[in-house]
């Protein structure tokens, strides 16, 4: 009773005098502007890229509704302890304070009481604010969790805005000196988040951002509602309020220190103190019990249980580095993601190179394409370009991982050899991926029974002889039982691997492929540069290409069309230009196009899947018309090395050793036309902002009528 | 039956020695009035008795309890009207007074009880104005109406006059008189005619010390100090021997001299009678020329200059 008269009162201050209406109009005025530059700068994004991408879909909580929440935390900033800092001048000033002091409120009753009056002004602010997620709404879809824990974060933090700010009034007579150290104050607890972000040791960033009153608002404005955030927050506010009422006790011996004696002074600050460790041991205690609730769309946030693992078992420091602009596609998904993967573990740091910007910088860590992840763990580096929680974690337990995978190339049918210093041997290729976590071990099928149980890969690389039944045995026998298969076939072709193509719905065109587009760059027109590759995972991120030293050309057989008879996939992974034919006639070599070649373009390389066990596990099998391309003299040109890199991943189900599905969320958006836009400027912009100006002007005239 | 007892009382403000140990009690019933030059400690001692400021040493007993151990105990009993009247300028009166009587905690017959003040107080032409848009004259009332809300067993007034015209001046003090009939009333000033004509007790303070303590009626006497002021031409020491023959005459001086034979003289004396009549007589026997004569009140400065004059001997 006594505390509601106090808030009314409070509130009339606010209410019935010009300075809230000032804050009201001003408010509105530019959180209006906010949301307008936001949103037309979203739509004009959103056409421009529709244009250059079809289908594009810009994610509308990304572009505006969590900008917009980082907005109003520094509008806020500067607005709250403006009003704030109101109350106790203003009673101070008018001798009222001295009333209340000797009333019948207790001194709780009147921190309690401004606080509340102060939480009240501010939540009308917000609730003005509801006005642009509802706009939004209306034309379109907006996720309505990272709105709900924004607003809950906007009003945690505007509530410790307003203890500190009552707080601080509480001591300073001048309303300008308390503003001014408010607004310090809050900007200190903003900055110990920035000088925490840069700290060198994982325990003093820890503690530094933990006590910052922006990091821990952050996950508010995604859409996670995280316990250790609601615990500061409340722990902050609690504290600050504390304060301030002891702050009220000691006015009956202000002007007077004498009056505080040493067991006084010390008394009380051993009681503050003590209740400060309170504080602390709670947070801590809620830092390491803590529970964080996904509240987006689909919990779009929330990483699966194998992630989870992963990102745990990182026990040195790992850099994630992503070469993205603001407006490459796949950069919010990669940067929560990413975000995520730091909450979870605080070895990881993140990055944001913008390529354009740092061209250095994508230089030296030859970043080609816009969009690219760098990982940086230990001394090895991955880079990749896949946008799922899938890719990123399968790139990051690669990474991680010490166990090696044992492939075993085959020998004894004049393939290259492993021991081979020449251009025809594979001693590079073996040094080059020893290091990313390959044993290599030679194999003769004739000494074998079975391909041994440990091989995660099987590599023929230019055999020349035929090879006898027993090895054709073993080689189907590994194939339908999970094997996979790294077949490169140097031309002119063998037939030995027909047996095993011809199964699979894949013929061998028996021709050498000829680009004559080459001579254009003086390189032999049977030396295809392949720039032409599927989205299949292995070519994906080629962009410049890979060289084959003479290679032939597959066709797809008519019966693997009718798909339901097949238990396997084909995909091409890599085609020859358009200007390329295959010939046939292999005895006069060069010479030009007749009938019988085949016409361009030609299938260079085939992914394989074969399933078996009801359709739930497979084996895969890379297929390619040429050897000499991973030789020594030809391993190094353009980007072999990826290409073989990127098979032997999918080959050994590296990228997939963890299999996360991905998850179907319909994406945030909205469509506006110019002429909406237009109106939605006059509504936000001019109509809000007049109406707590007319309340204004209609309440000063009203309170002086009985002059 | 003392309501309020200060023992041995001292107050600093950082280096500055307010109040410097003192000691008095105040009676249920009583008016009293604080007395003193301005910067003697009054606004600290009146504070001090509202329980907005605790004093470095010493005991303040409300009805015989400590109320520096305790200080819920003078809650609500205590009505304060500060030197600048203690008002919300944005609310309106009423809002004031209804604000006021929240905070006090007055649930029962609120309506009746601040129709009765806002009646006593003489605040029912401007109930409805805001507060902020009120004469001095009026915000004083409303003052001092926030102060009787609640039903205070005392009520501390600092300086309640200061700034007022003469008529508001006489309005109020008949207010504050009007209300000592039921409440024990303290009072500060710097006037002592207007100790001396609302309250019965006075105390004296000054430079934190007390000077003395006493009954209105008590202290006029004591004060002993009726002076006259005389002029005349005639022979100087002829005049003040014969003056100083009367009876109940304690010192005459010379004040002043002219040229063309006037003097200015002042004639003290420490009996109650009135000697005008023992002056007239002696000029007028004597044959002496008396210009002017007159009777001078006793003010504060008198009362200051005669206890530090006792003090000193």
């Amino acid at each position: 009773m006594k505390t509601l008269a106090l808030i009314k009162k409070d509130l009339k201050l606010l209410f019935f005098t010009p300075l809230g209406y000032i804050v009201l109009v001003l408010f509105t005025l530019i959180s209006g502007l906010i949301f307008y530059t936001l949103l037309s700068s979203y739509i004009a994004k959103f056409l421009q890229m529709a244009m250059i991408v079809p289908d594009y879909k810009m994610n509308v909580d990304n572009y505006i509704i969590t900008p917009m929440f980082s907005n109003y935390a520094i509008l806020f900033l500067i607005m709250i302890p403006v009003i704030a800092i109101q109350f106790y001048p203003n009673e101070k000033k008018s001798g009222t304070f001295d009333l209340l002091h000797i009333s019948k409120l207790s001194l709780g009753q009147i921190v309690m009481g401004k606080f509340i009056a102060t939480v009240i002004f501010y939540i009308v602010m917000l609730l003005i604010t509801f006005i642009y997620p509802i706009i939004i709404a209306r034309n379109g879809n907006p996720d309505f969790g990272p709105i709900f824990t924004g607003y809950l974060g906007l009003l945690l933090m505007g509530m410790s805005y307003i203890a500190l700010g009552l707080f601080i009034s509480s001591f300073l007579k001048s309303k300008v000196s308390a503003v001014i150290m408010t607004f310090g104050v809050i900007l200190l607890f903003w900055f110990v988040g920035w000088v925490g972000s840069s700290a060198h040791s994982v325990f003093l960033k820890t503690v530094f951002q933990s006590f910052s009153l922006l990091e821990h608002y952050y996950n508010f404005g995604k859409g996670l509602l995280d316990t250790r955030d609601l615990s500061y927050y409340i722990s902050f506010i609690s504290f600050v309020l504390f304060l301030n009422y002891r702050m009220l006790r000691l006015y009956p011996y202000l002007n007077s220190f004498r009056g505080f004696t040493k067991s006084f002074k010390l008394n009380e600050s051993m009681f503050i103190i003590l209740i400060f460790g309170i504080v602390i041991i709670l947070n801590v205690f809620s830092f390491r019990h803590y529970h964080v609730f996904d509240l987006t769309r689909g919990n779009r946030l929330s990483l699966s249980s194998q992630s989870l693992k992963v990102i745990e078992k990182i026990e040195t420091p790992m850099e994630i580095m992503m070469f993205f602009k603001e407006d490459t596609p796949g950069y919010f998904e990669v940067k929560d993601l990413v975000e995520e993967f730091l909450r979870l573990n605080p070895l990881i740091s993140l990055k944001i190179i913008d390529p354009d910007r740092e061209l250095e910088k994508a230089r030296e860590y030859g970043i080609k394409v816009y969009g690219t992840t760098l990982f940086e763990y230990q001394d090895k580096i991955e880079r990749t370009q896949v946008t799922t929680e899938m890719g990123l974690i399968n790139v990051i337990f690669r990474l991680i991982l010490t166990e090696k995978f044992n492939i075993y190339i085959i020998s004894g049918n004049g393939e290259h050899s492993i021991c081979d210093l020449t251009t025809q041997g594979l001693s590079e290729f073996i040094k080059k991926f020893k290091n990313e976590g390959y044993e290599f071990e030679r194999l003769n099928l004739n000494s074998v029974e079975e391909i041994p149980g440990d091989a995660a890969c099987i590599i023929f690389s230019g055999t020349q002889k035929e090879l006898n039944a027993h090895s054709k045995k073993v080689i189907k026998n590994y194939f339908k039982t999970g094997g996979s298969i790294f077949l490169c076939i140097e031309p002119p072709p063998c037939t030995s691997f027909d047996f095993f193509l011809n199964e699979y719905g894949i013929l061998s065109n028996k021709d050498i492929v000829i680009d004559r587009k080459n001579s254009l760059y003086g390189i032999s027109p049977m030396m295809p540069i392949i720039i032409n590759f599927s989205n299949h995972v292995i070519g994906g991120n080629i962009s410049d290409g890979i060289i084959l030293p003479i290679t032939s050309s597959f066709s797809f057989m008519e019966f693997i069309k009718e798909k339901d008879k097949v238990d396997f996939h084909l995909y091409w992974l890599a085609k020859s230009s358009q200007d390329s034919y295959g010939e046939t006639n292999l005895k006069v070599l060069p010479c030009s196009q007749d009938d019988k070649d085949i016409k361009g373009p030609l299938i260079i390389s085939i992914a394989l899947e074969k399933y078996y066990e009801n359709n739930e596990k497979f084996s895969k099998a890379v297929i390619i018309g040429d050897s000499d391309f991973m030789t020594n003299g030809f391993l190094k040109l353009s980007e072999n090395i990826d290409f073989i890199g990127n098979s032997l991943n999918w080959l050994t189900h590296r990228n997939t050793l963890i299999y996360i599905r991905p998850k179907e969320i319909e994406t945030s958006i909205m469509r506006l036309n110019p002429v909406q836009v237009s109106y939605i400027f006059l509504f936000v912009v001019v109509l809000i902002p007049i109406i707590p100006l007319l309340l204004g002007i209609l309440v000063f005239i009203f309170r002086r009528r009985w002059r | 039956m003392k309501i309020i007892e200060l023992k041995n009382i001292s107050k600093h403000f950082g280096s500055d020695l307010i109040l410097d140990n003192i000691s008095f009690g105040i009676f249920e019933g009583d008016i009293v009035g604080f007395l003193g030059p301005n910067g003697a400690g009054k606004s600290t001692t009146m504070k001090i008795l509202t329980g907005l400021l605790f004093p470095d040493s010493g005991d303040y007993l409300y009805r015989k309890e400590s109320a520096l151990s305790s200080p819920g105990l003078i809650k609500n009993k205590i009505g304060y009207l500060p030197e600048v009247p203690p008002i919300y300028n944005y609310l309106r009166v009423i809002e004031n007074l209804n604000f006021f009587q929240d905070i006090k905690g007055v649930r029962s017959g609120r309506k009746k009880e601040l129709n009765r003040i806002v009646d006593v107080c003489g605040l029912g032409e401007v109930k409805n104005k805001l507060a902020g848009h009120l004469s001095k004259g009026f915000r004083q009332r409303l003052g001092l109406a926030i102060g009787l809300l609640g039903d205070p067993d005392v009520l501390i007034l600092d300086e309640p006059t200061v700034g007022l015209d003469p008529i508001q001046i006489k309005e109020t003090r008949k207010l504050i008189k009007h209300l000592g009939k039921e409440k024990t009333v303290v009072l500060s000033s710097h006037i002592l005619s207007e100790v001396s004509e609302v309250c019965n007790r006075v105390i004296i303070i000054n430079k934190g010390k007390i000077l003395t303590e006493e009954l209105t009626e008590n202290l006029v006497k004591k004060i002993h100090v009726n002076s006259y002021n005389v002029e005349t031409i005639a022979e100087e020491k002829d005049i003040i021997n014969e003056l100083e023959k009367i009876e109940g005459v304690s010192k005459v001086a010379v004040v002043d001299k002219k040229t063309s034979g006037e003097i200015s003289l002042i004639i003290e004396s420490n009996s109650d009678l009135d000697l005008r009549k023992d002056i007239v007589n002696l000029f007028s026997r004597n044959n002496w020329t008396l210009l002017s004569l007159s009777k001078t009140e006793p003010t504060l400065e008198n009362i200051f200059m005669d206890h530090i004059k006792d003090k000193e001997e």
